[in-house]
């Protein structure tokens, strides 16, 4: 949810720009947007309930690290555009996190009950999957990269709950800068004669 | 003049359909590559 505001904060934000400075939105056209979804659609495979817990446990690290590969492509080929960098700097902090902890992102029992009130010893148990989420429990200590790992955690007060990694805080500004940009100034035309 | 309502009608479709796409594509992009965990489980 917490990388769904960011979209639509983008989007106000981009929409409000352009109609302060009187400007037709400037929209940007990405490239190879079925590679995107391609991409999107194999991690619903083993996101979405129902489907998800049909999907052996061992082929989803597989499936994970490949979507994320997938979408690496994807913002590589679209690196230029406005906020891509930031975008895919965060996958990339996602993707090397993920891949050298088996495929799966680290959350440790700490926070995983910090965000569900459920005490390990009653709930979590290490290297259980964290609901159908990408998450996996694991000891700080076993994890590498652990900084990169979902550590974060929203504030009480926000309304919505969410445990997060740095590579989401890029994401979030990528996807803002991106929408953003659809307040920008046009392209100036070149003076002819 | 109603070809040139025409033209303006196809031009303001064709750039809502691009927003649109736009913005679903932002949509799951950060819905692939982020990796929030909520306390229902599942990220977003």
């Amino acid at each position: 949810m917490i990388l769904t505001l960011a979209v639509l904060a983008g989007l106000f934000a981009g929409l409000l720009r352009a109609w302060v400075y009187h400007r037709p939105l400037k929209i940007v056209q990405l490239h190879f947007t079925w590679l995107l979804v391609l991409a999107v659609l194999v991690q619903a495979l083993f996101q979405v309930p129902g489907i998800g817990s049909r999907i052996p446990l061992d082929w989803i690290p597989y499936l994970q690290v490949g979507s994320l590969l997938g979408l690496l492509i994807f913002a590589g080929i679209n690196f230029r555009k406005p906020g891509v960098w930031a975008l895919g700097l965060g996958l990339l902090l996602n993707l090397s996190v993920i891949t050298l902890n088996g495929g799966w992102m680290p959350i440790s029992p700490q926070t995983a009950e910090s965000l569900t009130h459920i005490s390990p010893a009653g709930g979590w148990q290490i290297g259980q999957r964290f609901g159908n989420s990408k998450d996996l429990l694991r000891e700080s200590d076993n994890t590498h990269l652990s900084g990169l790992s979902d550590r974060f955690l929203t504030p009480s007060w926000f309304p919505w709950h969410s445990a997060f990694s740095l590579g989401d805080l890029f994401i979030a500004l990528g996807a803002f800068l991106l929408l953003y940009s659809l307040g920008a100034p046009g392209e100036s035309k070149p003076n002819v004669g | 003049m109603k070809n040139q309502m025409l033209i303006g009608l196809s031009k303001v479709n064709s750039n809502t359909v691009k927003l649109v796409l736009l913005v679903l594509s932002t949509i799951l992009f950060v819905l692939g590559a982020g990796a929030p965990a909520t306390d229902g489980g599942i990220g977003g």
